[in-house]
């Protein structure tokens, strides 16, 4: 211990005295201990920690399965099934997100919420912090109305410290509120209210599948078992007839992880990367500060240091190094989880993502192993040299031995290897990108506005009366100046929300239970023109097609393709069997849209009419001539002026939606093109710094070279071309390595294959070009070098 | 206390040996006070070099208080360097980094003596030096002479029975040399074994014996009073 404060005293004080060697190691530590924090901090969250429910470990995601389609939402008759026979789950809860508008009291808000069964919380764990949960008949039609709010609701809307009792209007009915939820329920999104099921099976028919189904295995977190008794119950519900539908079942944990596994899998790989490229470069820095420091240890050595003693004092110099580049590279972590957080919206369990325990133990063990892995080899290469030679008076002093030179050169050429690993990752991720982003989406998302509304069934509960809701308003948008045109449709391309309905195809059949699933859309007249969807064949809608006319369907060119490939769809009778009953005939044939990604292939998909198929919820689109955004007052005015208590709720423009929809892309793009700009720039400085010794150490042969004639140009050459040799070495190590790695990456890669030899070669290029220009600086340099006075300094 | 048998020193080049010692035979007993000198190149520094254990790669038989050094691996030679020999460089060699106190605390650290005895040691040896009112200053602080006294007061603080002293003189001027050969002398005649390297016929009278090295071959030995005379 006495031994170690020692070290520690005196490596402290000998790496302040070169504050300029200290400063870049530093901040060449904390900026990779720092990104392998942040990472961390996320792939802990997400990937490591548990759900904050109860035993999480045996919840899992219970969806529906059937020919073509993997994995698909629940209907309800499938929810009482499972409850009813499954002897796999301890339990099984329910739930379905919605919205409802609050009104009644201060001004009317649409409020996310979720329809949820009564058994749900009490299975997941969250019990109301104030109030009770909801019982089971309470989910029966006709039970009395109840809800439990959000905490986030209660602070905002409610002064009272208690609420329980009171009563609230919601989508125009009275519900009285039962209870408040804690914050941080990690499901769901953030609903502010849930109210129970209250379902029965006419209205949610076999053929819906639309809930959410949760369950808690009884035996344990076996998933092979668990999967085996849902595959026997799916079997014998299926040699029952009930179903000719399957199961299958996720764990919750890693289905709330879903897509962003890989992506974070390869960008903690990534940073790691980039720890191992600071390493390299803070060891080369030590190694060329040993040359300087022979002398010391030479002394130490001669008075009685032994090796052991003098590789353990520099090795605290390494640590006092690595410890302070963790606690800065801790500052620049917490301000990039800040960073993550607001750029990364979209990633689940983000309001979870945080600096702690977990996190603070991680980077002290990274900041120990880094002081350990870029110390020990100059620790043991300085603790080895001649130290006699190094105490002869006139010995000398600053040399690098050849084994020193041979190491530092290694691991500048691993440097330039692991670069370019990093820089074609994130070339692939940035082609990728472009070609998201080229991708056809369909329709035009320029200047155009979106608002929801949803009209409260008290108040709208016929048909015609949302019908004329929407009639209204859009005679008076379209009024309005600067207003191209407006249309209403019930799910916005691209706003997260999509369902499908069985579809029947007249003089087709398919058994009940496996009808060929289409997306469904009410749209208005205007719908394809104001989002500048192409018309492919015959006609789109008009305002003549109305409830009393012949009822017609326009289908998008992938439902033309998969069914009506030898046959003009125009004339055709479709049946979709939710929100429309009785025969629609297909009028027209539209351009595939990019519905739920631009990434995402685009689905077959019916439009129909929403005058003919009324609907209280709908998202109203405006095409503005100038900037949409400077509508919204205008637009919002005229849905008062319909209904001055109807809402308005989650305005954006579509090109919000298209920058959102990419936005985890984007994400991942932007941190591995950042980290490997990192690694590129640390790997600049590793070439730097090498040759800049080089040349130190060859003055003399350089003032030699030019006694005897050589030119400055050659002197150049000379330097860079020993900097090149090295580069080039990298760049081959590098793609021996490169090639077989990105084809980890081909899960997050659009368009673009993992081996793309024009990003290959981009990046060679590039990372060729930046090192050379690391080269000609100590070059420039040796070639001024004054040939006399480089030989008398000898 | 010192037995070199044919031992040599050479470096192998493109073009065969280059030899720095050849056939060295050397005894050295208990206080003496022997003086090694030669031309530039002779070897001297590199003899003294292998009797304090810091150069290991040479041919031949050592033994040093009884123990065959060359059967030593290098751990064990460093052992037997910690506990019995002392230095003095030319330069003194002191640790800019380190002040007086810390310059003379690390040999004791190094031989692992506790916190509280090192104290006490440290304070000692500043007492004995008179140069306690120097300890919390570092060397870039302090004169040649001040910095050779505080390298002389580092090489005894473990109180070796051998110093090693290689041209311990050679930056002072001449009465800082003469005090630190007078020091040398009174250690001598405490019982401490000195062998240094000088090109100083007048440092070399304090000793008590002479050998010369010439092209790495030793001299027949001289008393000190001959080489005065020599001289």
């Amino acid at each position: 211990m006495d031994h170690l404060i020692q070290d520690l005293r005196y490596g402290t004080r000998t790496l302040l005295k070169s504050p300029g060697f200290t400063a870049v190691a530093v901040l060449t530590l904390a900026l990779g201990i720092g990104a392998n924090t942040a990472i961390f901090s996320v792939v802990d969250t997400l990937l490591l920690r548990p759900l904050p429910l109860k035993d999480p470990g045996r919840l899992v995601l219970v969806r529906d399965t059937q020919p073509g389609v993997d994995s698909a939402p629940a209907s309800y008759p499938e929810y009482l099934d499972w409850k009813e026979r499954s002897k796999t789950f301890e339990a099984l809860g329910a739930f379905f997100t919605t919205t409802f508008s609050l009104t009644g009291k201060g001004e009317p808000e649409e409020l996310p919420a979720l329809r949820i069964s009564a058994g749900l919380f009490p299975m997941l764990g969250p019990s109301p912090a104030q109030g009770r949960g909801f019982r089971p008949e309470e989910e029966k039609p006709g039970a009395e109305r109840v809800a439990l709010i959000s905490h986030a609701l209660w602070q905002r809307r409610f002064n009272s410290p208690s609420v329980l009792g009171t009563p609230i209007t919601l989508a125009g009915e009275p519900y009285t509120v039962v209870g408040v939820m804690p914050p941080g329920i990690a499901f769901g999104g953030h609903p502010d209210v849930y109210i129970p099921f209250r379902l029965d099976e006419k209205r949610a028919p076999r053929g819906l599948h639309f809930m959410t189904v949760l369950g808690r295995l009884r035996s344990g977190p076996d998933m092979t078992r668990a999967r085996a008794e849902v595959e026997s119950m799916a079997a014998r519900l299926r040699a029952e007839a009930v179903t000719r539908h399957g199961i299958v079942i996720t764990p919750l944990q890693e289905q709330m992880v879903g897509d962003t596994r890989p992506a974070l899998l390869v960008l903690f790989g990534a940073v790691g990367l980039v720890l191992l490229i600071a390493c390299a470069n803070v060891a080369n820095l030590l190694l060329a500060r040993a040359a300087s420091r022979q002398k010391e240890i030479a002394i130490r050595r001669a008075v009685g240091a032994s090796r052991s003693r003098l590789i353990r004092q520099l090795l605290t110099e390494s640590l006092v190094l690595s410890l302070v580049g963790g606690g800065l590279g801790l500052l620049l972590a917490w301000w990039g989880v800040d960073l993550l957080v607001s750029a990364g919206a979209r990633l689940p369990r983000i309001e979870e993502i945080r600096i702690d325990g977990t996190v603070l133990a991680f980077t002290a063990g990274v900041a120990l192993l880094t002081g350990l892995l870029f110390g020990l080899a100059p620790a043991l290469q300085a603790s080895s040299a001649d130290f006699h030679e190094s105490l002869k008076e006139g010995g000398r002093q600053t040399g690098l031995g050849s084994g020193r030179q041979r190491l530092r050169s290694l691991l500048v050429v691993s440097e330039v290897a692991l670069s370019l690993v990093l820089l074609i990752g994130a070339g692939l991720l940035i082609r990728s990108f472009v070609r998201v982003l080229d991708n056809d989406m369909g329709f035009d998302p320029s200047r155009v506005l979106a608002l929801d509304l949803s009209l409260p069934l008290s108040s709208y509960g016929e048909p015609e009366k949302q019908a004329a809701f929407f009639k209204e308003l859009l005679a008076r948008v379209n009024r309005l100046p600067g207003v191209k045109g407006a249309a209403v449709v019930s799910h916005l391309p691209l706003g997260g929300n999509n369902t499908n309905s069985g579809l029947l195809i007249e003089g087709r059949t398919w058994p009940r239970d496996e009808l060929p699933l289409a997306d469904d859309r009410l749209v208005s007249a205007d719908y394809f023109r104001v989002l500048g969807i192409h018309l492919v064949r015959g006609r789109t809608f008009t305002p003549r097609d109305v409830e009393s006319s012949l009822h017609v369907a326009v289908i998008n060119e992938s439902l033309a393709r998969r069914f009506f490939s030898h046959t003009d769809p125009i004339g055709k009778r479709i049946d979709m069997q939710w929100k429309t009953s009785g025969w629609q005939e297909i009028v027209g044939v539209v351009g595939d849209i990019k519905h739920d990604g631009l990434d995402l292939p685009s689905e077959p998909a019916v439009y129909v009419p929403y005058l003919q198929t009324p609907d209280s919820g709908m998202t109203l689109v405006v095409r503005a001539t100038g900037d949409s955004l400077g509508l919204v007052g205008a637009v919002r005015a005229q849905v008062y002026g319909v209904d001055r208590n109807q809402p308005v709720s989650r305005v954006r423009t579509m090109e919000e939606l298209v920058a959102e929809s990419v936005g985890p892309r984007r994400l991942s793009m932007s941190l591995l093109s950042g980290f490997a700009s990192l690694a590129l720039f640390l790997a600049a400085v590793g070439i730097y710094g090498v040759m800049s010794t080089s040349v130190a150490q060859r003055t003399h042969e350089i003032g030699v070279r030019m006694a005897l004639g050589a030119r400055r140009a050659d002197v150049i050459r000379l330097v860079v071309g020993q900097g090149a040799k090295l580069t080039l070495a990298g760049l081959g190590l590098g793609l021996a390595v490169a090639l077989p790695l990105t084809r980890l990456l081909s899960v997050l890669l659009f368009g673009v294959s993992a081996t793309d030899p024009l990003t290959f070669c981009g990046v060679s290029f590039l990372l060729t070009v930046v090192a050379l220009l690391a080269c000609y600086l100590p070059a420039r340099r040796a070639s001024r070098v004054d040939p006399m006075a480089a030989i008398r300094c000898e | 206390m010192i037995q070199l048998r044919n031992v040599e020193r050479f470096f192998e080049s493109g073009a065969g040996r280059t030899y720095v010692l050849r056939r060295v035979n050397l005894d050295v007993r208990e206080r003496d006070f022997l003086t090694i000198m030669g031309p530039s190149g002779a070897g001297k520094s590199t003899l003294l070099a292998i009797l304090g254990m810091l150069d290991g790669s040479w041919s031949g038989e050592f033994e040093f208080l009884g123990r065959p050094v060359h059967a030593l691996n290098r751990k064990e030679r460093a052992e037997l360097n910690k506990k019995h020999v002392g230095f003095v460089f030319q330069s003194y060699h002191l640790l800019d980094n380190l002040t007086v106190y810390e310059n003379l605390e690390l040999p004791l650290s190094y031989k692992n003596v506790k916190g509280s005895d090192r104290a006490s040691l440290v304070c000692d040896a500043l007492d004995r030096f008179g140069i306690v009112g120097k300890k919390d200053l570092y060397p870039s602080q302090l004169s040649g002479g001040q910095q050779q006294l505080v390298a002389v007061a580092r090489a005894l603080i473990i109180n070796p029975p051998l110093i090693l002293a290689d041209e311990p003189t050679g930056n002072l001027h001449s009465s800082q040399g003469q005090e630190i050969m007078e020091l040398f002398k009174k250690l001598n005649e405490g019982g401490t074994t000195i062998i240094q390297v000088t090109h100083s016929e007048a440092n070399a009278a304090y000793g008590n014996r002479i050998i010369r090295l010439l092209d790495g071959w030793i001299q027949p030995e001289t008393r000190p009073q001959e080489a005065a005379r020599k001289g």
